[in-house]
């Protein structure tokens, strides 16, 4: 049975999609099949992240949503060490969102494609990365995933939106949910940081991430964990792979 | 003219004696009243010609006619003088003929028979006119009836491993009832729709067309739900997140409903529908049964069929109501048959209904196909009904998995 985790934020530029492309590789590299479905039709991140190229001559989620494929078409298997890992990108860059929102798609389509990939993948995991806020994409993972992992960054812009964010995911089954406390700005303890997190979100985070430079300098070249590593962030990221994944389960 | 009856009226029963010679030698059957024993025993009266005298006011003349009319043909009236002609332009206007002297046989005979043809021709038009009439009215009805199949669907999906039939027998020319089935998500599914408007014929059809367009337009132009837009009560969960085709299904229901109610509420048409998704590589059903006699599911190994029953009221009748989502799988083998109230409705000779018992018995025993299992149920509606009258339109629609 493969554990489904969604990887929320309430805001934008949280560093999210980051977290999710690098925990996809580590969690695969320890020797787990893996797969990471960029469910953000609106600002697709994954493919760019992992360095693909632009899925414009493959298929993607979109493609799958409006009929044009099935899920599993838009599958790009990416390298591994040790495991295998999987990649769905949300759209072609080019095209795709004007015919998606004009054209609609029937909802139910896409827990029908996560639980496809599952079988027909054979998935330890299934990583849901989501656009910031609530949609449609996002509440169909959070509801299909057994945890979310909530990314914020400590500032009160931020822990804003911690309360709907609780209230949603209480909505949909209240799946376990984790914190993970992102670029917490240069000066700023680490401790603090969590501790205002915690103060907003009502759960300790399961990790607090310092604001990486070399992070934002590597984005959308090469994925961090491939470029660096052995950066102390990658470690951290490591770390993290054995409480989500402890209870993490399906629904 | 033998074999010609007339009532020739006169006011005090005494007509012109070279008149009445002029008729008898012709033949005519001659009854010679006054205008008021005419009016006052009109049953005893059956006459083609009424000859009234000139001098009679137009008025008079036309109410004698009329009697008449009531028991018989309507008479041709020809007015007669012997002088005072001036009297005769009266009748003229109003269409009368007339006789006027000399009264010899050959001219009487020559002007009844004219006036006999004139008659005649008079008769045959109206005849023609409402045989036209008729035959526009089947025309239009035919036209109608030419329109309304396509309304119904050209082709059934054949998807792999399943079979579809369907049986379509309306009452009259045009139907209330009727079916649907297309694809919808991206070919992912089939919706299979079988509907029985109220009543029957052209009101029933008109209202057949509209729920059939609204349903089958909403069903195919409603992917994209908002689910933030659902009414979420704290542990919802994965129910929430509806299945393929659960959502065009529902807006097409609460759509048509909605526009039904809003629209049309003083006409007092409605439908009962069962409308169903099917996705035929899994056999999962979602439907909603909109006040329709639940469709049976007919299970492989046979035995008592599974009934779908009402998950809503019929459509149409209550505004902002709420339909329920059903589920039910179709395993490889299993049948599932959908019908409308004209199967257990259909009567024998005798009045008596085919009855529920006797599908329910029909179903009993799985069938190797949908068409094996209609062509079953049809032979024995054959049987019942004879050649009794069809009182109601007969739909059933059969859905069989082969077996894997």
């Amino acid at each position: 049975m493969a554990q489904i985790i969604a990887m929320h934020s309430h805001r934008g530029g949280t560093g999210r999609s980051s977290i999710a492309a690098n925990l996809a590789r580590l969690m695969a590299d320890e020797g787990r099949r893996v797969a990471l479905v960029d469910t953000d039709i609106q600002s697709p991140a994954a493919h760019i992240l992992f360095g693909t190229g632009d899925p414009g001559l493959c298929r993607s989620l979109a493609d799958y949503l409006i009929g044009r494929c099935e899920v599993e078409d838009a599958v790009l298997a990416l390298p591994s060490d040790g495991g295998e890992l999987f990649l769905v990108p949300a759209r072609a860059e080019a095209s795709g969102i004007h015919e998606i929102i004009a054209q609609g798609y029937d909802v139910g389509l896409l827990r029908e494609g996560f639980d496809r990939l599952t079988d027909v993948l054979g998935l330890d995991v299934l990583l849901l990365d989501t656009h910031a806020g609530i949609n449609n994409e996002t509440m169909t993972a959070v509801a299909s995933a057994g945890t979310v992992a909530v990314v914020t960054r400590s500032c009160p812009l931020d822990l804003a939106g911690a309360g709907e964010t609780i209230e949603f995911t209480q909505q949909l089954g209240a799946p376990r949910r984790t914190l993970v406390v992102n670029m917490v700005p240069p000066g700023v303890p680490g401790e603090a940081a969590g501790q205002r997190a915690e103060a907003a979100f009502g759960c300790p985070p399961l990790a607090v991430l310092p604001y990486e430079p070399d992070m934002a300098k590597a984005a959308g070249a090469r994925l961090f964990a491939e470029a660096h590593p052995d950066h102390p962030l990658v470690g951290e990221f490591r770390s993290m792979i054995p409480a989500l994944l402890a209870q993490g389960g399906r629904r | 003219m033998s074999g010609v009856t007339a009532l020739l009226l006169h006011p005090e029963c005494r007509p012109p004696a070279r008149l009445l010679g002029a008729l008898a030698e012709e033949g005519v059957t001659v009854d010679v009243r006054t205008p008021g024993q005419a009016l006052a025993e009109p049953t005893a009266l059956a006459a083609e010609v009424l000859l009234a005298p000139a001098a009679m006011p137009p008025r008079e003349v036309r109410e004698v006619s009329r009697v008449l009319a009531e028991s018989g043909p309507r008479p041709i009236v020809v007015v007669y003088a012997e002088r005072d002609f001036d009297a005769i332009e009266q009748h003229v206007r109003l269409g009368h003929d007339y006789l006027v002297p000399p009264f010899l046989p050959p001219l009487v005979r020559a002007r009844l028979r004219s006036c006999y043809e004139r008659a005649e021709l008079g008769q045959n038009m109206e005849e023609l006119e409402a045989q036209a009439e008729l035959i526009s009215y089947e025309r239009e009805l035919q036209i109608g009836r030419e329109i309304q199949e396509g309304f119904l669907p050209e082709d059934l999906p054949a998807p792999d491993g399943w079979d579809l039939d369907v049986r379509f027998r309306p009452a009259r020319k045009v139907a209330g009832d009727f079916y649907d089935a297309f694809e919808l998500v991206n070919r992912r599914r089939i919706a299979l729709v079988v509907a029985d408007v109220c009543d029957k014929g052209v009101g029933a059809a008109l209202f057949m067309a509209l729920i059939r367009s609204l349903l089958r337009h909403t069903a195919e132009h409603s992917g994209l739900q908002s689910l933030m837009t659902a009414a979420l009560a704290p542990g919802d969960g994965a129910d929430l997140i509806p299945v393929v085709g659960a959502t065009p299904l529902m807006n097409a229901v609460v759509g048509t409903n909605g526009y039904l109610t809003r629209n049309h509420s003083g006409q007092g048409y409605f439908a009962t529908m069962f409308f169903s998704v099917l996705d035929p590589v899994t056999g999962n059903l979602v439907y909603i049964n909109g006040g329709h006699n639940p469709p049976l599911l007919v299970p492989r190994e046979g035995g008592e069929p599974r009934p779908l029953e009402p998950t809503g009221p019929a459509v149409g009748v209550i505004p902002d109501c709420t339909f329920a989502l059903g589920h039910a799988q179709v395993r490889p083998g299993d049948t599932l048959f959908v019908y409308t109230d004209g199967v257990p409705e259909a009567r024998d000779e005798q009045g008596r209904f085919f009855g529920d018992d006797r599908v329910l018995d029909l179903l009993s025993e799985p069938a190797g196909s949908g068409r094996a299992l209609l062509e079953r149920m049809e032979t024995a509606l054959r049987a019942h009904s004879g050649s009794a009258e069809q009182h109601d339109d007969i739909t059933m629609m059969a859905v069989h998995r082969t077996a894997a």
